[in-house]
């Protein structure tokens, strides 16, 4: 049991004599908690139920939702790798992306969207304030709300980035909803990724459009060697919700070079604080690499026979520099 | 006219969401197309109105209605519509073999679908709890899913007989494994007062 030490609250005047018994009451009652919850040992952390009665139901999509998804999701609509247990989604479709939330980990598993004239170059600024909400599409419980991440020591990080909607305010409007945000170390949200967003967009708006796909990664290098790996590793999660804090982002950027080609690059980035000056070349991998790690399949449609050769020159051969300003070949 | 039969894609523009017919039932001379409340009605199993019209899910302009809202069953997630006159109602599914009467389905059945997105694919039940069926993908099949959304609706049938067994209500794909989930169809068609209309 917890006691507040006695003479800790000696005072020497007659005045704070007299209001001792008050004050030790009421520092009684504000740390007392404090100090218990400093000392709990358990903590609560969440788990894919293995035998669960949950059921999905297997209606399609909207006509709006299918031409949506032709629109935003270049090569089909990412999948699950088979056998990766990703636990329950819910798919959200609005106009301006496309996203699979995770109902355990409270932020998305991919976020896809289409950068293009219809997006880019109009005049909207950052909403101020700006309108972070929980998500209505998706029930409580099952979300991230705007409690899990006050006083976190996180920022809400835009998957589909707000300043690529500034045309239209109610599809900027929509990326603020939590469902499109994972928990991020603010200087990484707000300069180096930042600056990764404003080099997308400016190669899309150069290349008359682009697709991006964006997520979050739970990932520690030490599993990619035998010697080190163990099969587990510690993640961090925020709030009464246990919103998920990915260990990576990563973003995936296809378009069209000037050969008129389509061309691919993307980028896996360390939740953690950069330099001022980073060199992005250092972030670029693989799609495959980065499916092979998130169990999602990010173009199924490249999977079809026909092709094979789009598969193999978007998916597994990797820029060794990063694309000039005015975009690739 | 439209012609309709098992395994055939619908909407009805109330609850806007695609699924698949389970087959064609009868009530005295009256023809019904079989499918889930979720798909027929409404997706989020609030009330519908009756004579809500039902379009196959090729007529994008939903031109000629195949079908009427008539019986829903929320709490099964059943439901069926009233074939128009003038449609023409086949019996059985389509791709499948003409079918047996319906069964009770019983763990271990090696079962076949035809459904709106996923096209023909098999699996085999492995968990009934009253009316509740799980079925997973055969040991070592390989591609696609084993459903997908817009198969809500269809029925899974016995391979071994031919008799209808399921009635397709979603997936549990939380897991390594994606199983389908349904609903015994006997108890479905019990309780929506229907019998399949068979080829005799």
């Amino acid at each position: 049991m917890l006691r507040i030490a006695p003479g800790a609250l000696k005072m020497t005047t007659r005045i704070y004599q007299r209001r001792t018994p008050f004050c030790c009451a009421l520092l009684a009652i504000s740390i007392g908690p404090l100090l218990l919850v400093s000392c709990r040992t358990t903590t609560e952390q969440v788990r894919i139920a293995y035998f669960t009665r949950f059921q999905k139901a297997e209606a399609g999509h909207t006509p709006q939702e299918e031409a949506i998804l032709k629109r935003l999701c270049l090569f089909g609509e990412p999948q699950h790798a088979s056998g990766w247990p990703h636990g329950p989604t819910e798919e959200i479709v609005r106009e301006g992306y496309v996203l699979e939330h995770s109902l355990a980990d409270k932020i998305p598993l991919w976020v896809c969207e289409h950068l293009g004239n219809e997006d880019l170059g109009g005049s909207l600024k950052r909403p101020d304030p700006e309108p972070f909400k929980p998500d209505p599409k998706l029930p409580p419980g099952s979300r991230a709300e705007l409690k899990d991440y006050k006083h976190s020591g996180y920022d809400r990080g835009h998957q589909a980035p707000s300043g690529d909607e500034t045309k239209n305010q109610s599809r900027q409007d929509a990326t603020y909803f939590l469902s499109n945000m994972v928990p991020q170390i603010g200087q990484f949200n707000q300069h180096a990724w930042e600056q990764l967003e404003e080099t997308v967009r400016a190669w899309a708006a150069s290349r008359g459009g682009a697709h991006v796909i964006t997520g979050p990664m739970f990932y520690d290098l030490k599993e990619d060697d035998p010697h080190t790996a163990t099969g587990h590793f510690t993640i961090k999660a925020i709030g009464k919700d246990h919103v998920a804090v990915p260990t990576h982002l990563y973003k995936i950027v296809v378009l069209r070079g000037k050969g008129g080609q389509w061309r691919s690059i993307a980028f896996v980035m360390k939740n953690q604080k950069y330099p001022k000056n980073v060199d992005y070349k250092d972030f670029i991998q693989s799609i495959r690499w980065i499916e092979d790690r998130t169990g999602i399949n990010f173009m199924p449609g490249l999977d079809k026979p026909e092709n094979a050769a789009l598969h193999q020159q978007l998916e597994r051969k990797v820029p060794t520099e990063v694309w000039p300003a005015d975009g690739p070949e | 006219m439209p012609r309709i039969q098992g395994g055939m894609g619908i909407i009805n523009p109330k609850a806007n969401r695609p699924g698949t017919i389970g087959l064609i039932a009868a009530k005295g001379a009256s023809r019904y197309l079989v499918s889930c409340y979720h798909v027929l009605c409404r997706p989020d199993l609030t009330a519908f109105q009756k004579g809500e019209p039902i379009y196959l899910a090729a007529d994008v302009n939903q031109a000629v209605p195949v079908a009427r809202a008539e019986q829903g069953l929320a709490d099964l997630d059943a439901a069926a519509a009233l074939v128009v006159d003038g449609v023409e109602a086949f019996a059985g599914i389509i791709g499948l073999a003409p079918l047996a009467e319906p069964a009770e389905p019983e763990e271990g059945m090696t079962v076949v679908k035809v459904g709106h997105a996923t096209g023909k694919t098999e699996g085999q039940i492995c968990r009934v709890e009253a009316d509740d069926v799980w079925i997973e993908p055969l040991a070592g099949a390989a591609g696609g899913p084993i459903s997908g959304g817009g198969d809500s609706g269809t029925v899974w049938v016995w391979k071994d007989t031919w008799a209808p067994v399921v009635l397709h209500t979603g997936t549990n794909d939380t897991g390594v494994i994606p199983y389908a989930r349904g609903l015994s169809l006997l108890r479905a068609l019990d309780s929506l007062g229907l019998k399949i209309l068979s080829d005799g």
